[in-house]
């Protein structure tokens, strides 16, 4: 017949193709992406005797999750008196790969004195991603955090966590420092796994330049950069998978097909 | 200098050299500074006509090395009975951290009449603290449960790897819960790198068993297991420091044949 020549070859690929799939979902189980909360915020007052200028300007992901680059920077002036204040984060979000490189900056200068005299301003950068894993995932994340005083007492810091929302079983992972007077660059590498359940991966920096006195100006910027991968390469790859049960499943598969296809040969 | 001191110092200084060089790759620079170990078991029992209260602690005298303990008492009032016991089995040398803790409590009344309390608190605790001289990575596994076999028990069970300072880089890693009721049991596998810091090592396990009304049994078991491995961050390296010391046996193997000769 000439069905089941032809047609029975396709029937055992066709086999073959839904045997790979199901193989790779066994070996490939990527996270599901559940909230993606990203954000740069600048924000501050400067006043002088006569005037006062406070600003909020904030851009927030749209929470679709992919690639949110974003920037914005500020100044703003009442007499002589100055502040200004920055934030950009350029990050993406995929089911085994999150990166972000963000900076928080801010500087005020106050050059009149009395009441209501101040210059004040905040930069902030931040990075929230939520996301499901099914099956035991391993995890790659490296990265740096830091923050820069640069003139006067400015504050501010770089923070990274990674957390579970459970119960019992606590995982908690958190680098850095979110309110600092001096210096600090933190290098971050660590790995592990993940049991099922919901994490979150968050990163923040963050500046804040407050003036009070006349001629001193204050500035700071903070930082962070990481890469947070889920499996090997990118894949997220359960760490005890079934090799041996899949694989000899599949060669018997693509034996038993190349059987039946010797026997419709010949 | 002879011909066969000159033929055996160089090959013994190459030696030196070679093992200075491997002892540096591939050992940690880590400096132990304090550690704290610990069982107890403590708890109260009480009946119509008596009451007992007991603690009974064993510490590690803090000189690192091996501390093996367990402490399990059991103390009856009347026909009511409390029992706890505190488990520790671990050992700290300078690059690797290990502790199996055990805490379990048990409380069961039987007669009642007033405030009659019987409870049962057991407590098992690894802590090292150690400094790190140079980047260092660590490879940090463990297992952490605890079990309500009856009633309602407490317990905790928590592995910490912290570093903290208020004015530069913080690290924390947390794992485990501090109140559980219920089952759970949690696997840690993490590994990484350490910056030059002093770190602390923690593990915590404890169960509370309470029991008030008549014929009630509580009993809980919570458990810890951790190892800590550090390796010098510069072990990566042992293509090159292997390949440059082959160089050097060989150098030093021809020059020892031309003297020779």
């Amino acid at each position: 017949m000439g069905y089941s020549g032809q047609a029975h070859r396709w029937t055992t690929r066709l086999f073959l193709i839904i045997c790979l799939c199901l193989l790779h979902s066994a070996v490939y189980a990527a996270a599901i992406l559940v909230t993606d909360n990203r954000l740069v915020n600048s924000q501050g007052n400067v006043s002088s005797q006569t005037t006062t200028q406070t600003w909020t300007v904030e851009e927030r992901s749209p929470g679709n999750f992919g690639t949110f680059d974003f920037m914005v920077d500020e100044t703003r002036t009442a007499g002589t008196n100055a502040a200004s204040s920055n934030a950009s984060l350029t990050s993406n979000i995929t089911d085994s790969l999150f990166t972000a490189n963000a900076s928080a900056g801010s500087s005020s200068i106050l050059n009149e004195s009395g009441n209501p005299s101040r210059s004040s301003s905040s930069g902030r950068a931040s990075f929230e991603a939520t996301f499901q894993i099914l099956t035991p995932t391993t995890f790659d994340l490296t990265g740096n955090l830091s923050f820069l005083k640069g003139a006067g007492s400015s504050r501010g810091g770089a923070t990274l966590s990674l957390f579970n929302g459970c119960c019992s079983n606590t995982f908690s992972i958190s680098l850095g420092n979110s309110s600092v007077f001096n210096d600090f660059s933190q290098n971050i590498q660590l790995s592990g796994l993940l049991d099922p359940d919901t994490y979150t991966l968050r990163a923040q920096a963050s500046v804040n330049a407050d003036n009070f006195s006349v001629g001193s100006p204050e500035s700071g910027t903070a930082a962070f950069d990481f890469n947070f991968v889920l499996g090997s390469n990118g894949a997220a790859v359960a760490p005890v998978p079934v090799p041996a049960a899949v694989w000899l499943f599949g060669s018997a598969i693509g034996l038993l097909g190349w059987m039946r296809r010797r026997v419709d040969q010949s | 200098m002879s011909m066969r001191t000159l033929r055996w110092s160089r090959p013994a200084m190459l030696a030196i050299v070679l093992a200075i060089t491997y002892h540096n790759i591939a050992h940690a620079s880590v400096i132990l500074m304090d550690e704290s170990r610990r069982v107890r078991s403590s708890g109260s029992v009480s009946s119509v006509t008596s009451l007992e209260t007991w603690s009974v602690e064993e510490r590690s005298p803090g000189d690192f090395g091996n501390f093996n303990f367990e402490v399990n008492e059991t103390r009856s009032a009347g026909s009511n009975v409390s029992s706890s016991r505190g488990f520790l089995q671990s050992s700290i040398t300078g690059n690797l951290f290990s502790a199996t803790g055990m805490a379990n409590a048990s409380a069961g009344v039987n007669e009642t009449r007033g405030n009659t309390s019987v409870n049962g608190n057991g407590l098992s605790e690894f802590a090292v603290t150690f400094q790190v001289l140079e980047p260092t990575i660590f490879n940090l596994d463990g297992f952490l449960a605890f079990d309500p076999m009856f009633g309602s028990p407490r317990g905790s069970a928590t592995i910490t790897l912290l570093s903290d300072s208020f004015t530069g880089a913080n690290f924390r890693l947390s794992f485990g819960t501090s109140s559980a009721f219920g089952d759970f049991s949690q696997n840690v596998m993490v590994a990484g790198l350490l910056e030059p810091n002093t770190y602390t090592l923690r593990a915590f396990a404890s169960s509370s068993a309470d029991a008030f009304s008549l014929n009630s049994t509580q009993d809980g078991r919570a458990s810890f297991d951790v190892n800590l491995a550090l390796h010098s961050a510069a072990v990566p390296l042992p293509a090159a420091a292997w390949t440059f010391g082959l160089a050097l046996t060989m150098l030093a193997g021809f020059r020892v044949r031309r003297v020779k000769t």
